[in-house]
């Protein structure tokens, strides 16, 4: 099963991460894929401020993992936003202990995710970005998370 | 003499370096773990965390002996050591060194944010410093404009909402297919290059002092796919153009609305020819004091941090030894 979603603008992946934070529950990890300048930190900005995140969300890259606080009803408390794109090895990322950290109450958001998905098993959300001649981009969410959650995603795609 | 011993591991810098009273560097070693990070394009954090280890002990000794110190009892005032931000397995490194060293020596120890370091670096070179001063502090990690009423006391005005302004620069060099860091090989290529060759956005979000390089990396991806003819010299030019035209403006806009005596440059950019360049001008257009740091006091290094530190041990309470490192320690939250 694939959810697809169109984003014309920066604003439609933002808002798109939004209304994905809905579709999120505590102990998720998300892969986010995508080129250069696909929009995956657009779209984990949204998803922060669904998940009700008041500081600033920036790029992940230089830290490599940054922890956000949450302020929600549905039980996540903290939100991982990492960005793997500087590691060299998957040893890097077994490393980062990013499956620990999310434990009970957390979602954990991988940028460039692809690049590490055997670190994470198959227990993930895969988002993937692609852009078209217009510089819309066309979002799709696969994975084995997914299941049991269609008509939250069905909910996000038909927005 | 007061004398501070400060020592910055934060990211792929290994550094030690002694400090006076009156910031004068008696001493200041960097060794650089870049030539391994170089075939990853970037900085691996392990390797970082890993390189740390072992240049320690050997970069605080050259610190010390520099300094003419006994590297068994060094007749120092205190430590002082980079405790956030940066990599959490790299700053570990150098607080847990430090706290070891403060332990074994009795003299007190004090955790230091990075970036205050960096709002430092213009006390080491300019003499006659005066305040207020409107400091560019951009780098690898980090895009802000800070206005500062003296030292230690700093107010950030507006950073970055996506990706630094050297993280643009790594970004797009590496898209390019160039070397790691890619602020030097882009402002190399630059040189040869027509600025207007591609049509870039120039991000002005808003009125405030915040900024922003994501679009900036995304049209530079899809105008060379768009474009595949065009030279890297040519790419390099725009990309530079339009990226410290976005810094200028911004700092423009600082100064016409705040009132104060001195411009700064600070952090890995500043190493950027064209961005000199720029504040040079602006600085000169406002009749300013304008403060360009060397090339050595752009990069990271522990004589900006045991500047901080002075300050910091002279007018605070000194750290614990079960203080924590701050991966994402944010300058506003320093007090």
């Amino acid at each position: 099963m694939s959810w697809r979603r169109y984003c014309a603008t920066g604003e439609d992946t933002n808002v798109a991460g939004e209304e994905f934070a809905l579709v999120l529950r505590p102990g998720d990890v998300i892969l986010l894929s995508g080129q250069l300048g696909a929009g995956k930190t657009t779209f984990a900005q949204g998803v922060a401020r669904g998940l009700g995140v008041v500081e600033r969300v920036t790029s992940p890259t230089f830290t490599m993992v940054r922890e956000h606080e949450c302020l929600n009803d549905r039980g996540i408390s903290k939100l991982h936003h990492a960005d793997v794109y500087r590691v060299g090895s998957l040893d890097e990322v077994v490393d980062l202990a990013l499956g620990e950290l999310v434990e009970e109450s957390a979602v954990a958001l991988v940028e460039w995710g692809e690049i590490a998905s055997s670190v994470f098993g198959l227990e993930v959300m895969n988002v993937d970005f692609s852009i078209d001649e217009n510089e819309g981009r066309a979002l799709e969410v696969t994975g084995a998370l997914t299941n049991g959650r269609n008509s939250e995603l069905d909910a996000w795609t038909e927005q | 003499m007061t004398l501070v011993l400060g020592i910055e591991t934060s990211c792929d810098e290994t550094a030690a370096a002694v400090v006076d009273e009156n910031f004068r560097v008696l001493s200041s070693i960097v060794e650089s773990s870049i030539d391994e990070h170089r075939a990853f394009g970037g900085v691996v954090p392990e390797l970082a965390g890993r390189a740390h280890v072992t240049t320690i002990g050997p970069v605080v000794r050259r610190a010390l002996d520099d300094a003419g110190l006994d590297p068994s009892e060094p007749a120092i005032a205190g430590l002082a050591v980079t405790s956030g931000p940066g990599l959490i397995g790299s700053l570990l490194v150098g607080l847990s060194t430090t706290k070891a060293l403060s332990l074994a020596w009795g003299v007190p120890y004090v955790g230091v944010n990075h970036l205050e370091g960096h709002l430092f670096a213009p006390l080491l070179e300019s003499k006659d410093l005066e305040w207020p001063l409107m400091t560019l502090l951009v780098s690898g990690g980090h895009s802000l404009i800070v206005r500062q009423s003296g030292p230690g006391q700093h107010e950030v005005l507006g950073e970055t909402i996506d990706d630094a302004a050297g993280e643009a620069y790594d970004k797009v060099a590496r898209w390019l297919g160039l070397g790691y860091p890619g602020g030097p090989e882009i402002d190399r290529l630059a040189k040869d290059g027509l600025a207007d060759a591609l049509k870039l956005p120039v991000s002005m979000i808003g009125d405030d002092f915040d900024l922003s390089f994501s679009g900036l990396k995304t049209a530079v991806v899809r105008a060379t796919e768009a474009h595949r003819e065009i030279s890297l010299e040519d790419v390099a030019a725009s990309f530079q153009s339009a990226l410290c035209e976005q810094l200028l403006r911004k700092l423009r806009q600082s100064l016409e609305r705040f009132e104060v005596r001195g411009v700064a440059l600070a952090g890995g950019v500043a190493a950027n020819s064209a961005l000199r360049a720029g504040v040079t001008q602006l600085a000169k257009e406002f009749g300013l004091e304008c403060h360009l740091p060397t090339m050595a006091m752009c990069t990271d290094n522990a004589a900006m941090v045991a500047a901080a530190g002075l300050f910091r041990l002279s007018s605070g309470v000194p750290s614990q030894l079960n203080l924590s490192a701050r991966p994402n320690w944010q300058l506003a939250d320093v007090t």
